[in-house]
């Protein structure tokens, strides 16, 4: 899950207030679109439908996330598997890339009596947060230019 | 485009040149890097003025903004080209050395876009950066003016078959992006899945 939200100083600001305000909003939701076409990279070869929502709880936050669990476990990790592989499994996404391949293998079985090392964690959040954060200058910029054109 | 295309080669020409007249030759790292960076902000602010179609007098504060935006973070990837030049990275290989400087040409693409859709808030340029394919994006804008502040803009992919995932993802996604009375539109469609267009995708990432 990605929450964007921009930094705004305090004062007085000798512009029109209602521009400035429509620019940041186009800004957190063009992030908040890029987010999402991001994360949509990650589940872009899986069988399984993963679908990512944004919401926004305040005019200053967007959220990006998705409600599904299995994504969850694979962009924090866990400490167990109970998922035993085949030999040869080639998993579709790797830790710290936004993307996935097409992979290989199957699951074997899945018993909580042969416990494995756990999940590594993807950091697909983090990832994705850190490029669009680096981003949002831009972004923001190129909204304000559109309202003074 | 067909302009656009000509100041690519111009600018694949010429960083090429300046690469071999500057490292090549003379292992003049800091001429060198002064030199690229004139060049970049000089190419960059012409491929915006190809694309908003504007003489330079009618650049406006805002437009040197987003020039100003896209030559400092060009700047940035240059400066890391410099310290692996320091170190001494390409003094086996200056033809990896010579491709890595032309490589900058390519990122003129996103600031034409930037002039073509002068005054849209836009998410994403293609050949920004942002993308799977990094600059050698293909993927253009198709908007369409309803009227007023109201638009559509549609991310078409490019011609090649190797569209990247981000790209495919945004053809997807932004089908159209909705602009409407100057807001971007935020839309949940729930997506059915990309097997129709992953067919044969080996990957490009």
């Amino acid at each position: 899950m990605v929450k964007v939200v921009p930094i705004i100083p305090p004062g007085e600001v000798p512009v029109d207030i209602k521009k400035i305000e429509r620019a940041i909003q186009n800004a957190l939701d063009g992030a908040a679109l890029g987010i999402q076409a991001d994360f949509d990279t990650t589940v872009m070869t899986w069988s399984r439908r993963v679908n990512f929502k944004i919401t926004s709880p305040s005019s200053k936050t967007r959220v990006v996330g998705t409600s599904d669990e299995i994504y969850g476990y694979l962009d924090q990790g866990t400490r167990v598997r109970y998922a035993t592989m085949a030999r040869g499994y080639r998993p579709k996404t790797s830790p710290g890339r936004i993307g996935s391949r097409s992979g290989g293998g199957k699951v074997l079985f899945i018993s909580r009596r042969r416990p494995r090392p756990g999940i590594a964690p993807r950091h697909f959040s983090k990832v994705i947060h850190k490029k669009w954060q680096d981003e949002f200058p831009t972004i923001l910029q190129r909204a304000i230019s559109s309202e003074v054109r | 485009m067909k302009s656009l295309s000509s100041l690519l080669r111009r600018a694949v020409e010429e960083f090429g040149r300046i690469y071999r007249s500057r490292i090549v030759r003379h292992q003049k790292v800091d001429s060198w890097y002064q030199e690229m960076s004139n060049r970049l902000r000089f190419y960059h602010t012409a491929a915006y003025l190809l694309g908003a179609r504007i003489p330079p007098r009618d650049l406006t504060p805002e437009d040197r903004q987003r020039i100003d935006s896209r030559v400092s973070s060009q700047l940035a990837f240059l400066r890391r080209f410099m310290a692996d030049l320091r170190g001494g990275r390409y003094e086996s290989s200056p033809g990896g050395g010579q491709a890595r400087a032309q490589l900058y040409a390519a990122a003129l693409r996103a600031s034409w876009w930037e002039g073509k859709t002068r005054g849209l808030p836009l998410p994403a340029q293609p050949g920004d950066g942002t993308t799977q394919c990094i600059s050698r994006c293909n993927c253009s804008w198709e908007i369409h003016h309803l009227g007023g502040d109201d638009y559509d803009c549609y991310w078409r992919l490019g011609s090649s078959d190797a569209s990247c995932q981000t790209c495919i993802a945004r053809s997807r996604r932004w089908n159209p992006l909705r602009i409407r009375n100057g807001r971007v539109q935020v839309t949940n469609v729930h997506l059915m899945g990309f097997d129709s267009v992953l067919d044969g995708w080996e990957g490009v990432w």
